[in-house]
């Protein structure tokens, strides 16, 4: 039944090919007056399916087999889509690490914070980017930047890490 | 082998959305306003502690909230859809089934799991790390058990944010649907509820142990449905496709209140406009248009008028150009000048798959632009809502929503990014 049906559609593209010679006519919809039967064309998508291969007069492409998926950065750069998050950069205590006032950082919540990594942190309640200081029990945040003094992380601070930085985007024109 | 069915539900969504980027927020007593800044529709627990009610009109309880140091937040509805996304994509990614039933529910099966508690327990932990969002699970062997294991999971600390009601024994079970209040079962409204209390029916228990043939020859099907669910007889099932809308409707409240037909008729053909786009979206068209206007009910000193109208197209139809002019023609009818209109709204309805649209033999055929729609729609997508519009939207008009107090986009908008 399918099979019955598609002949048609194509028997009718073909007989409008016909009749016009001019393909880009093709994906327009079909007259309704114009004397045969009205079958509804989805516009363009069988057509393609049975001319995309057609194109090339010459030699087939020798690209046609190695064909890849050009880089997508979302997915080469975001580890875990639902849980990366981005956040603008102030100030310049991160300087030394190469990040600037202005940057964009990539943050992502689901990895565990260790020592070294650069983190966005809530210390009392207000977001903080710094290096991740954990060793024999000291936790500190360290700036890169020598003006900042290193800042111990004490039993009465509210402290916790919101994410890790993964990837810093410094736009450079 | 029983069901494991999870209702995972995020607790108070839009506040904890707002709390994510402002941690400073924390503790402070918080609301987040409707369309307009209307209604609070959620609150934080310290807000609901003051007493403040879900649905609650906000000129009823500025004065409470101002006075306790409440902050209100216009609802920012892009960064709540992100989050949920967000949430949602977690729990596909460790569940086999998954039924996402509003912006912060999400049934999940956990059938044949090895260890359905401490699943959930997991799951919690992980959208809390991912996404800062606090969910809920609960968990039974049926929808309407699962939604009240999951109220029970919320309301008592001591489960740590996830209630098993079938690790239960029966008389455990017994216990617990006697102290809940029948109002609290999933589809028992607040008429529904004095109903059944005239009939002697007060807790859960009640309801699930009344005569069937009783309740549904007084009540319908549907609450025999709810029954069975109760009597752990699954009778609602998973839906992990969401049906296409049945109905699209768009309205709005105004930021103030319209007098003049022009001014009605732009916010109308907006409305169009998006239901339009909706219905494309589902590869779906309409045969019925509706139109109704509202003026305050919230003014009873001001004259009432809330007309409605609707118009039958001979063959159902997506095209944004052609809704707008039907219903800029009903908005005529049914304006009567000497009211200030507070909300206006289009319904669509009679909603067929473009497929099976049929047509009518009589009638000439419609103008159908299905290439100029699909341009529209690409456009808007691209260049953001609205760039290509009819000429009687106006947009930016006096009607435009009220968001005094909206937070930034933080997640969708790369000039919103919060700064650290």
């Amino acid at each position: 039944m399918m099979r019955e049906r598609d002949t048609v559609q194509i028997n009718s593209i073909i007989t409008t090919m016909s009749d016009s010679l001019n393909p880009s006519d093709l994906a327009e919809p079909v007259p309704a007056d114009a004397g045969w039967a009205p079958l509804a064309l989805a516009p363009g998508s069988l057509w393609l399916e049975q001319c995309g291969w057609c194109v090339p007069a010459g030699f087939p492409s020798p690209a046609a087999d190695h064909t890849r998926q050009r880089i997508d950065l979302n997915t080469a750069l975001i580890r875990n889509q639902a849980a990366t998050y981005l956040f603008r950069v102030k100030g310049d205590s991160m300087m030394g690490a190469g990040i600037y006032e202005g940057d964009t950082l990539l943050v992502d919540r689901s990895i565990d914070p260790q020592h070294n990594h650069i983190v966005l942190a809530l210390l009392n309640n207000e977001f903080t980017v710094k290096r991740f200081y954990r060793r024999g029990g000291v936790v500190k945040l360290l700036a890169e930047n020598s003006i900042y003094p290193p800042r111990l992380v004490r039993e009465e601070d509210d402290f916790v890490v919101w994410g890790v930085v993964t990837y810093n985007l410094h736009k450079l024109c | 082998m029983t069901r494991q069915l999870a209702l995972v539900d995020c607790n108070n969504f839009y506040v904890s959305c707002e709390r994510v980027f402002r941690p400073d927020l924390q503790r402070t007593p918080l609301v987040v306003l409707s369309n307009n800044d209307g209604c609070v529709v959620s609150r934080s627990n310290e807000a609901k502690a003051l007493g403040i009610k879900m649905g609650q009109p906000w000129f009823e309880c500025r004065a409470l909230a101002e006075a306790h140091g409440v902050l209100a937040l216009s609802s920012n509805y892009a960064l709540y859809a992100d989050l949920s996304n967000r949430v949602m994509s977690i729990l596909r990614d460790h569940a086999p089934r998954q039924e996402v039933y509003s912006i912060d529910e999400c049934f999940v099966d956990l059938t044949g799991c090895a260890d359905s508690k401490q699943r959930s327990q997991q799951l919690r932990k992980r959208v809390g790390q991912w996404t800062g969002i606090p969910v809920c699970v609960g968990i039974g062997p049926t929808k309407t058990l699962a939604k009240l294991a999951n109220m029970v999971a919320k309301k008592h600390p001591r489960s740590k944010g996830v209630f098993d009601y079938n690790a239960l024994t029966d008389a455990q079970k017994e216990k617990l649907l006697q102290q809940i209040e029948v109002g609290e079962v999933w589809g028992v409204g607040r008429k529904l509820r004095v109903r059944l209390a005239d009939r002697g029916i007060h807790t859960v228990c009640d309801l699930r142990a009344a005569h069937t043939p009783t309740l549904r020859a007084e009540f319908g099907v549907v609450l025999e449905k709810t029954q069975r669910e109760l009597q752990e007889i699954p009778c609602i099932d998973l839906q992990e496709v969401t049906p296409n809308n049945q109905q699209i409707i768009s309205s709005r409240s105004f930021g103030h209140m319209i007098e003049q037909v022009a001014g009605l008729k732009a916010a109308l053909s907006t409305f169009a406009a998006n239901a339009c786009a909706k219905l494309r979206t589902q590869q779906s068209c309409a045969a019925l248009i509706q139109v109704f206007l509202h003026t305050n009910r919230f003014r009873p000193d001001l004259p009432q008028y809330m007309p409605a109208l609707a118009m039958a197209l001979p063959e159902p139809t997506n095209d944004t150009l052609l809704v707008s002019r039907c219903v800029s023609v009903l908005a005529d009818q049914l304006f009567r000048p000497g009211y200030q209109y507070k909300k206006a709204g289009i319904v669509l309805s009679q909603i067929t798959p473009v497929g099976q649209v049929q047509h009518d033999w009589l009638a000439p055929t419609q103008a159908h632009r299905p290439r100029l729609m699909q341009a529209l729609d690409t456009l808007n997508a691209r260049y953001g809502r609205n760039t290509v519009r009819v000429s009687a939207q106006d947009v930016g008009a006096t009607w435009q929503m009220r968001q005094e107090r909206k937070s930034p986009n933080y997640t969708t908008d790369w000039g919103a990014i919060p700064s650290v």
